[in-house]
């Protein structure tokens, strides 16, 4: 056991190696995390191709700033935080360039995650197995997107209050608020599929 | 649904007095749950409780589903950092008619590799800074930060000795100075 724990190295070691110029320490954190930031992107756009735009800039980004992170063990959480801030630009440039004032009602307002925008569809009709995680996925899509992260951080990610409010630039207070508001919208939202 | 909409969207509380956030925990917690007589008869508690478990349901499916990085992604995003990385600072090999240089992100790859395959010890180089002495050639001096596991029994002189000598076998040049910067790690928090 020992050895398998010593044989993975250590974020502090890769990041501070990277933070030095080492692409093969780079490297190693890129494949460590590239699914995960991808995933959250993914989850917090709806869209395949701009969370691909999203992971590469955020990798980029890390590569060109890593010297910057004061606490190298914390790169896990500074590359959300950095993904958290261009999922948020994204959603920001794509709200301003709508001009349907019915697609900026709250419940439209983020594009539905990995359906078309808008649109309730029918427990009843929509009854084949995984129709529970496309319901979610809708409503997800309908929160506003600082819940919708918060939310994402926490269920999907397994990250603690303290790492989500690191990632957010935001109190543990208000990240419980916004992940309490958010857990009560979607519980009445899924509600007609349990 | 007439859930009172705005009011529990607002504060999470139910009519009740019962938090969305304690049901929650109660869904999470699942069997475990310490059974509670006015969340059974509650019809407030149960309505939300339905949605709650729908909620619950979907999310364990929802993370449990493997999401995969495109595959172009990691070629785009090392295509950059390598042309990046060619750009860094170099130190000079040979001057005169032909010069040559090295990067000195190549030498202190080359550094770490010396301190990490240290014969019999799991060290660890981290920080590692590489420097041409102004004019002069075939000499760098170095200096890297090694964590050592606490409890680890070491020769500082065979672990100078082994980096001098792979940085000459394999860059061909004389380190000059070499500082080392010893962190000592506690047990487990190398596995960080």
């Amino acid at each position: 056991m020992a050895d398998s724990a010593a044989d993975v190295v250590d974020d502090a070691t890769l990041a501070t190696r990277a933070a030095d110029g080492d692409t093969t320490a780079f490297e190693m954190l890129l494949r460590r995390y590239s699914d995960r930031v991808f995933g959250l992107a993914l989850r917090m756009l709806g869209d395949r191709a701009e969370a691909e735009d999203v992971a590469q800039e955020v990798f980029v980004t890390a590569w060109r700033r890593l010297a910057e992170l004061a606490e190298p063990g914390a790169v896990r959480t500074w590359l959300f935080r950095i993904a958290h801030r261009h999922c948020l630009g994204v959603l920001r440039r794509r709200r301003d360039r709508r001009t349907d004032p019915v697609e900026e009602l709250p419940e439209t307002g983020g594009r539905a995650v990995g359906v078309g925008a808008g649109g309730v569809a029918d427990p009843a009709r929509v009854a084949e197995a995984g129709a529970g995680v496309e319901a979610l996925r809708r409503a997800l899509g309908g929160l506003p997107p600082p819940q919708r992260a918060v939310w994402l951080l926490a269920e999907v990610d397994g990250l603690s209050y303290a790492e989500i409010a690191e990632v957010v630039g935001a109190s543990e207070q208000a990240v419980r608020g916004r992940l309490s508001r958010a857990r009560t919208r979607l519980a009445e939202v899924m509600r007609p599929w349990r | 649904m007439a859930l009172n909409r705005g009011r529990l969207a607002r504060s999470g509380r139910l009519p009740c007095g019962h938090t969305i956030d304690s049901l929650w925990e109660r869904v999470r917690s699942g069997a475990s749950a310490v059974p509670d007589e006015h969340v059974a008869r509650c019809r407030h508690c149960q309505t939300a409780l339905e949605g709650l478990r729908a909620l619950h349901a979907a999310t364990e499916e929802l993370a449990a589903e493997e999401v995969s990085a495109p595959p172009g992604l990691f070629d785009r995003v090392m295509r950059v950092v390598r042309t990046e990385a060619r750009r860094g600072d170099t130190v000079p090999l040979v001057t005169g008619p032909d010069p040559a240089s090295v990067s000195t992100t190549a030498v202190a790859a080359v550094v770490r590799f010396a301190v990490d395959t240290l014969p019999g010890q799991r060290l660890r180089a981290r920080r590692c800074r590489v420097q041409a002495p102004p004019g002069t050639v075939d000499v760098l001096d170095v200096s890297v930060e090694v964590l050592s596991p606490s409890a680890a029994e070491w020769d500082e002189t065979e672990l100078r000795r082994r980096i001098a000598a792979v940085v000459s076998a394999h860059v061909g040049v004389r380190v000059r100075r070499l500082e080392l910067d010893v962190v000592p790690l506690e047990p487990g928090e190398e596995a960080r």
